[in-house]
């Protein structure tokens, strides 16, 4: 059957692609690929995995496809999966087949939608559907969706589906309604734009089998009373008055069973352990306030999460079977030392605030501060980060950036390494840009890592040359330069890039070091790698 | 204008009605209690559960797992019907400096590949089954552990697995009688595994208290008596009628024989990897 209505689906795109060379429509796509060639190094950890050990190749490709014809806008999009690492950076997943595809029409105000589908509500606390491919995240809702414009300003939206998962979907049904506005008054520098939302999640009958033949084993003291439903309801809106803008969200979740690795068990003989099923409301608030003047503008943010994981079921952990997204509250360093310690948005309890500060004092001079702090609900810090970091420009001929960034990272509730200190680190950066004619630059980064922690301090450092458009070499290594726990290694990385109209190749030599990665109470190897990658990416 | 206000009482009430149900909350029976389990019939063939724990003395959330599993093999639950060996396999597994032995194995090792590699640790796969909703055989959230196992031992039996052994101190050399009996034919290919796994050995494990060096390791996989993936079992599967063979393995001297097991299973050899039935005893009766 299914077999069947894909190939009916393939019918259906194709004679409308004999349409479009008709000119009767538009047809684009894009497409990417990346090739790696696993190159085993014991000596950094790239090791014992299927492709050190004997595949030695893996590869992930997905071309999309989309037409658009008299209203009707339609996609497909196939995926390729051979000795991949993405879905388990340890393991390796082979599968290929049609990874989405969907039809889309608008009738008048209603807007109506089959398919995988893709959509969020507010700013995704109570429901996101996205893909990530580095994560190989795709929360795709295989189901149906309406929308229906409600005078100019407002549209209300409903859909209800099921959770992809790779190329299968999980049983439970997801159902959602929300409601999106936009007031103002003529002549007036204020608006809102308020909107409210509500998710629903349905288990079938086997996923409350498995809770309840879980619960069963429970003492009675630890016994919860799961429910079929668990519902998500949030409210949001942006205030913005003149460039002041406000924009606030209170999200809260009904009962719902879920896996908590801090919770206390009982166990039959009366002895106590970690981790445990519970059955727990939750709540999130957020709120960001902006202000951008001449010149400057301030970014203030904060953040309070209570029990706000929201799975398509209980037993699916990490970055599995997530049916919301929550903000993060640090910093999105792009620095290879300043990112090496992001710290994982903790679900269960997280308080937060974030400031960014923007100010330019002179045209070619731009300065930018971050600071922000994470605690648990108890005041206990998770993160902390200070970033400054001034950029000076002279007009074809440089461009120079500058910084600072120093960490705080409680490395033993981000990893799960009981009696680990916090690692504090401290990052000077340079990034200097030359530009040596209209085609022709240069590029150096330089940082450096203190710290007494962890793996102990780093140095880091790039070089790049660039012949515009097409041409880009880069040369880079990263070096223990204090180890606390290897030998000194270093991680060099060569990289080729060649861009020809919309089509982007590159070519990369890497050694990569390893990290681990703990949420709820599982971790994740992050392997090292070392060998070629190849990737490339095309629109069309 | 009352059209338009009914419209928006109309997608109101929609989105009220989402969370406004009621259900009927599942029963959940209490496996503990007094008079809720009927006792054992020793004329029914009770089908075993087997999980297969991957563990490693650097893996912090192990030891829980190892109480989880405990828990589930106390007589109040599963008791004898739920049987673990444990790997000491993958990343976590490495030993310390002053780790006494290195518990690894190529065999374990085989065996991780072969249940696929799981995205975290502690995992356990149960009678290397994929559930509904799970990406693969591996099952990391060792609280919900329990649920699987609960719903395998629900499942009828479709053979007994008899194990005998005979162990010989003087050289170490033990003999394992395994006696099959189907209750029904069976026309699949199947494959009979046996292992030895062996409990307290005390040796450093790092705990969320932090490195402890006393740690009692327990269900540690030892080796396997058959291949790895397990010997073919070449005879017809007919009802009632007993398959029986037996093997031979000499233990090596640093293995404490008092606490060592023997586990068998008979499980699909081909594109399913299930366990139909497993069967524990210890080394020495």
């Amino acid at each position: 059957m299914r077999q069947l209505s894909l190939f009916l689906l393939f019918i259906l795109f194709s004679s409308l692609t004999l349409l479009a060379q008709n000119d009767k429509g538009t047809l684009s796509g894009n497409f990417q690929a990346n090739a790696n060639i696993f190159l085993r190094d014991s000596a950094i950890g790239a090791t014992n995995t299927p492709q050190y050990d004997h595949q030695l190749y893996g590869a992930d490709a997905w071309l999309n496809l989309n037409y658009n014809y008299s209203g009707f806008d339609i996609g497909l999009r196939f995926d390729l999966f051979n000795n991949s690492n993405l879905l388990n950076p340890q393991g390796s997943y082979t599968a290929e087949g049609i990874g989405r595809w969907y039809i889309k029409k608008k009738i008048d105000k209603l807007s109506l939608a089959g398919g995988y589908l893709y959509d969020q509500i507010g700013s995704g606390i109570i429901f996101r559907a996205y893909e990530e491919r580095p994560l190989l995240i795709d929360n795709a809702l295989l189901g149906i969706r309406l929308a229906y414009d409600l005078g100019e300003n407002w549209q209300i939206k409903a859909f209800t589906g099921r959770q992809k998962q790779q190329f299968d979907i999980y049983d439970p049904v997801i159902k959602a309604f929300s409601i999106d506005g936009f007031i103002t008054e003529e002549e007036s520098n204020w608006s809102l734009t308020p909107g409210f939302g509500v998710v629903n999640r349905t288990y079938d009958d086997e996923t409350m089998q498995r809770i309840v033949s879980t619960v069963s084993t429970f003492s009675v003291t630890d016994s919860i009373a799961p429910s079929f439903n668990t519902s998500a309801l949030t409210l949001y809106n942006t205030l913005t008055v003149g460039n002041v803008s406000w924009y606030a969200e209170a999200a809260w979740k009904t009962e719902d069973v879920f896996f908590n690795p801090f919770a206390t068990k009982t166990n039959r003989d009366g002895s106590t352990s970690l981790g445990q099923l519970v059955n727990e409301k939750g709540s999130v608030y957020y709120s960001s306030l902006s202000i951008a003047g001449e010149g400057f503008g301030v970014t203030l943010e904060g953040k309070r999460t209570e029990n706000f994981t929201f799975r398509t079921n209980p037993f699916v952990s990490l970055n599995r079977g997530m049916l919301n997204f929550l903000p993060p509250m640090s910093r999105f360093n792009t620095y290879r030392l300043t990112s090496r310690y992001t710290p994982a948005i903790q679900e269960l309890g997280e308080q937060a605030v974030k400031i960014d500060l923007k100010f330019r004092p002179k045209k070619n001079i731009g300065i930018e501060l971050t600071f922000s702090n994470i605690t648990d609900l108890d005041n206990n810090l998770l993160y902390r980060e200070g970033y400054s970091e001034i950029q000076i420009k002279k007009r074809k001929k440089f461009i120079l950036t500058a910084g600072l960034q120093f960490q705080q990272y409680n490395q033993e509730i981000f990893e799960t390494k009981p009696d680990v200190p916090i690692v504090k680190t401290f990052i000077p950066f340079i990034d200097y840009l030359y530009k040596i004619d209209r085609k022709k630059s240069v590029r150096f980064e330089l940082q450096y890592m203190k710290t007494d922690q962890d793996f102990g301090s780093w140095i880091f450092g790039l070089a790049e040359y660039a012949i515009a458009p097409r041409w880009t070499f880069t040369i880079s290594d990263m070096y223990n330069i204090d180890p606390k726990k290897t030998d000194k290694i270093h991680y060099p990385r060569l990289d080729l890039f060649y861009t020809i109209k919309s089509n982007r190749f590159s070519l990369s030599y890497i050694k990569q070091v390893e990290g681990v990665v703990c949420s709820g109470g599982i971790c994740r190897l992050e392997p090292a790698f070392s060998g070629f990658r190849f990737t490339t990416s095309s629109t069309f | 204008m009352v059209f338009q206000n009914i419209k928006y009482l109309f997608f109101l009430l929609l989105a009220y009605s989402l969370m406004a149900c009621t259900e009927n909350k599942p029963i959940i029976p209490c496996l503990s209690c007094e008079g809720t389990v009927a006792p054992p019939n020793p004329d029914i063939i009770v089908k075993k559960a087997l999980m297969e724990e991957f563990t490693g003395v650097r893996c912090v959330n192990c030891p829980q797992a190892k109480i989880e599993i405990e828990n589930l093999q106390s007589e109040a639950l599963f008791g004898e019907d739920f049987i673990a060996v444990s790997y000491h396999a993958g990343f976590f597994s490495r030993p310390y400096n002053d780790s006494k032995n290195d518990y690894r194995t190529d065999q374990g090792d085989d065996i991780l590949d072969f249940l696929d590699q799981p995205i975290g640790f502690p995992s356990g796969v149960v009678n290397r089954k994929q559930f509904s909703g799970e990406d693969d055989l591996q099952i990391e959230a060792f609280a919900t552990w329990g649920g699987f196992v609960g719903q395998e031992l629900e499942a009828a039996a479709i053979m007994a697995l008899d194990l005998e052994t005979t162990y010989n101190a003087s050289n170490r050399i033990l003999n394992v009688s395994v006696g099959i009996t189907p209750t029904q034919n069976i026309s699949d290919a199947l494959n009979l595994s046996i292992l030895i796994t062996e409990n307290d050995i005390v040796d450093v494990q790092l705990t969320p208290d932090g490195k402890v060096d006393d740690y009692a390791q327990t269900h540690v996989f030892r080796s396997m008596i058959t291949n790895t993936f397990g010997n073919p079992i070449n005879e017809a599967f007919i009802a009632n009628q007993s398959i029986s063979n037996i093997f031979s393995f000499t233990l090596p001297n640093e293995w404490v024989a008092e606490n060592c097991k023997v586990v068998a299973f008979v499980h699909h050899a081909e594109q399913s990897k299930e366990v139909l039935q497993a069967e524990e005893v210890d080394l020495i009766k």
